[in-house]
C-alpha cells in the first residue's frame, strides 16, 4: 500500500506538480512588477479580453441547450433523443482540431452554410462568432452529462406531485426540477467555462489566430513561446493555470454543497 | 365524490395494460386496488389521476367526466410510494406548495398549513428538511401536502410498502380512521391482500389488466368468483377435490368424514395449522383455533378424520 502511494505521488509530481510549480516559479522570478507589466501588455490584454467575451457567450447558450437536451433525453424519451443522447458526446470523442476543420468547411466564406451567410455580409469564420462556435461545440456536453444522471435518479415523482397539486410545468420546472438540480448545473457550468477558456485546438483552426482581432488567450500564450518570448508566455501559463485551479476549488465545494443537499 | 370508471383501455406500444375497465367506487368510500405486480393496478391509478393517458373509455368524479381534464386541474390528492418529498423545502413548505399554486393569501397559507401539520402530528416540525423525518413522517407530510388542497378524490400508490411492519399496522389504522373522518373517497393500491382487507370497504382484484372480482372484503373471501381471487384474497387448500378455505374443515377423531394423518402442527399464536395427508387426493392443511387444537391433542402422526364444518360450508371468515 505504502509503496503504490508512492509510486502515485511521484507520478503526480513529474507530470504536474514539479511543471506546475516551475511554471509560477518562471512567472514570478522577476518580482510581481514584472508579472504586473507583462499582464498589461496590449496584445495579451486583447486576447484576455477576447477570450472573457467568448466565455460570456458561450457558457450561458450551452447552459440552456445542455438543460433542455437533458430534459428531453430523460423526461420525454424518443427515436429522436435516444439520438440526441448518443450524438451530444461526439464533440468529447473528436480531436478539436477536427472540431475547427469540420467547422471551418461548412461556415467559411464558400462553405454550405457560410457562403449564404457570407453574402448578407455575416462572416463567421476568423472572427469571435467562429470561436464562439468552436469552443460551443467542444464543451457541449459538459452540462448535461452533470444533469442527466441526477435527472434520472430523482425520478419523475416530485414533478408529478406538483402537477396533482395543480402546478403548471413552468413552475413545476422553476419551483421543483431546477432547485433539485442546481449544483448540478452550477458544476456543469463551471467545467463548460474551464473547458471554453482553455481550448486551443478547435479555436486554431476557425479564428485565423489574428493578433489584437481573433487570438485568444490560448493562442496568444503558443505565439509567445514560438516568437521566443518566454516570460510573456509564462505569464499567460500563470493566468490559465490559476482560473483552473480556481474552478477545481470551486468544484471541490460545489460537490460537498451537492452532497450536502442531497442528504436534505 | 363517487368515482365511476367506464370502459377504459390502457396500451403501452402494443402491450395492453387495461382492459375495459369498469367500476364505481361510492362516495366516501375507501376502495384498494389488489393485484399481483404487473396485474395494472398502478397503472389504472394513474389514469384516474390523469398521470397516465387512455386509448378509449371514461374516468367520472361525481358524475363529472374528467376524462379530458388535465392532471393539475383535476382536484385530486395524489401520494407515491416514495412519498415524493420536495427535498429543498422545509416540511411547511412542502405542505404549502398546493395554497401557493392556488395564490392563498399567505396568512391563510400559515394558518391552514399549521391545523394540517396538527393533524397529521407532526406540529412542532414545520422547520424540518424532509431528511430529518423518518420514513413514517415523511408518508405523513405526504398526506397532509395532498390533503391541504381540499381534493375531491385521494389516490395512494402503495402508501406502506417502504415502512417496517410494526410502524406500517399503525399507519395503516391511523389512514382509515383519517380518512373516514374527512369522508373523502380514496383509492388506495397495493400488492399485499391482508392490508386491503383491513382497511378497505371495497377491493378491487386486477390481474393482467383486467378486473378479476370486486366486492367488500366479504364477498371476495367467501364467495370468490374464480380461483384465482379465492387463492389472491385469502388462504385456500382442498377437500375432496374442490378448493375450500383451511377454516372451513374441521379434524375429529372418528365420525363422518375423510380418514387422514397428521404431517405437521404449526403454531401460529391464536391459531394452529395443521398439514395432514389424506388418501384422496394427498396433502390438504385446517386451521384450528388454539383452544380446538387443545382440546384434540392434535400430534404428529396420528390418524383423524377430516370433513367440513356443519352449516359454514366455505362461509368462514375469522382471521
Amino acid at each position: 500500500m505504502k509503496r503504490l502511494r508512492i509510486i502515485a505521488a511521484t507520478y503526480l509530481v513529474v507530470l504536474v506538480g514539479a511543471p506546475l510549480y516551475l511554471v509560477f516559479h518562471e512567472t514570478f522570478k522577476s518580482g510581481w512588477s514584472a508579472f504586473w507589466s507583462a499582464l498589461h501588455e496590449p496584445q495579451m490584454l486583447a486576447s484576455i479580453k477576447l477570450t472573457l467575451l467568448i466565455a460570456v457567450v458561450v457558457t450561458p447558450l450551452n447552459a440552456l441547450f445542455g438543460i433542455g437536451a437533458s430534459l428531453a433525453i430523460v423526461r420525454h424519451p424518443s427515436r429522436w433523443t435516444k439520438a440526441l443522447d448518443r450524438l451530444i458526446d461526439v464533440p468529447l470523442a473528436l480531436s478539436p482540431i477536427f472540431v475547427g476543420v469540420m467547422l471551418e468547411l461548412a461556415y467559411s466564406a464558400a462553405g454550405w452554410f457560410g457562403s449564404p451567410l457570407a453574402a448578407h455580409g455575416l462572416r463567421i469564420m476568423f472572427s469571435w462568432p467562429g470561436i464562439a462556435m468552436a469552443s460551443a461545440a467542444v464543451s457541449l456536453p459538459l452540462v448535461s452529462r452533470e444533469i442527466i444522471p441526477l435527472l434520472r435518479e430523482l425520478g419523475e415523482t416530485q414533478e408529478q406531485t406538483a402537477a396533482t397539486l395543480g402546478a403548471s410545468a413552468r413552475r413545476t420546472f422553476f419551483t421543483v426540477t431546477l432547485p433539485a438540480m442546481k449544483w448540478a448545473v452550477a458544476y456543469g457550468l463551471l467545467l463548460t467555462l474551464a473547458r471554453v477558456i482553455g481550448e486551443y485546438g478547435a479555436v486554431l483552426v476557425v479564428s485565423g489566430n489574428v493578433a489584437y482581432q481573433t487570438q485568444t488567450l490560448t493562442l496568444d500564450i503558443a505565439e509567445n513561446f514560438e516568437n521566443y518570448n518566454p516570460a510573456q508566455g509564462f505569464t499567460g501559463a500563470a493566468m490559465l493555470a490559476t482560473v483552473s485551479i480556481l474552478a477545481l476549488i470551486i468544484l471541490g465545494i460545489i460537490k460537498r454543497r451537492e452532497r450536502a443537499s442531497h442528504e436534505h | 365524490m363517487s368515482i365511476e370508471l367506464n370502459g377504459i383501455n390502457k396500451f403501452y406500444g402494443s402491450n395492453q395494460a387495461l382492459y375495459d375497465i369498469t367500476a364505481t367506487l361510492p362516495t366516501a368510500s375507501l376502495t384498494a386496488l389488489v393485484g399481483p405486480s404487473g396485474s395494472g393496478k398502478s397503472t389504472l391509478l394513474r389514469v384516474i389521476a390523469g398521470l397516465e393517458s387512455m386509448a378509449s373509455g371514461r374516468v367520472g368524479i361525481e358524475g363529472r367526466d374528467v376524462s379530458a381534464v388535465p392532471v393539475r386541474d383535476r382536484n385530486i390528492g395524489f401520494c407515491f410510494q416514495d412519498y415524493a418529498p420536495f427535498r429543498h423545502m422545509t416540511v411547511a413548505q412542502n405542505v404549502a406548495y398546493g395554497l401557493r399554486v392556488r395564490k392563498v393569501p399567505r396568512a391563510q397559507i400559515h394558518q391552514r398549513v399549521g391545523e394540517m401539520l396538527e393533524r397529521v402530528g407532526l406540529a412542532g416540525f414545520d422547520k424540518r428538511y424532509p431528511s430529518e423525518l423518518s420514513g413514517g413522517q415523511r408518508q405523513r407530510m405526504a398526506l397532509a401536502r395532498a390533503l391541504i388542497i381540499e381534493p375531491d378524490v385521494l389516490l395512494l400508490d402503495e402508501p406502506f410498502a417502504a415502512l417496517d411492519a410494526q410502524v406500517r399496522g399503525d399507519l395503516r389504522t391511523w389512514v382509515r380512521s383519517l380518512q373516514r373522518e374527512l369522508a373523502i373517497t380514496t383509492i388506495l393500491v397495493t400488492h399485499d391482500q391482508s392490508e386491503a382487507m383491513e382497511v378497505a370497504d371495497q377491493l378491487v382484484v386486477l390481474n393482467a389488466g383486467r378486473i378479476e372480482q370486486s366486492g367488500s372484503p366479504s364477498e371476495l373471501y367467501d364467495e370468490p368468483a374464480n380461483e384465482f381471487v379465492r387463492g389472491f384474497v385469502g388462504p385456500s387448500t382442498s377437500f375432496r377435490g374442490e378448493r375450500v378455505r383451511p377454516h372451513a374443515l374441521q379434524l375429529t377423531r372418528g365420525g363422518e368424514g375423510e380418514p387422514c394423518a397428521v404431517r405437521d402442527v404449526v403454531h401460529l399464536g391464536f391459531e394452529v395449522r395443521v398439514v395432514v395427508d389424506t388418501n384422496y387426493n394427498g396433502s390438504s392443511w385446517v386451521q384450528l383455533t388454539h383452544d380446538e387444537a387443545a382440546r384434540l391433542q392434535v400430534s404428529i402422526g396420528e390418524s383423524l378424520t377430516l370433513s367440513l364444518r356443519t352449516g359454514r360450508e366455505s362461509h368462514s371468515r375469522n382471521e
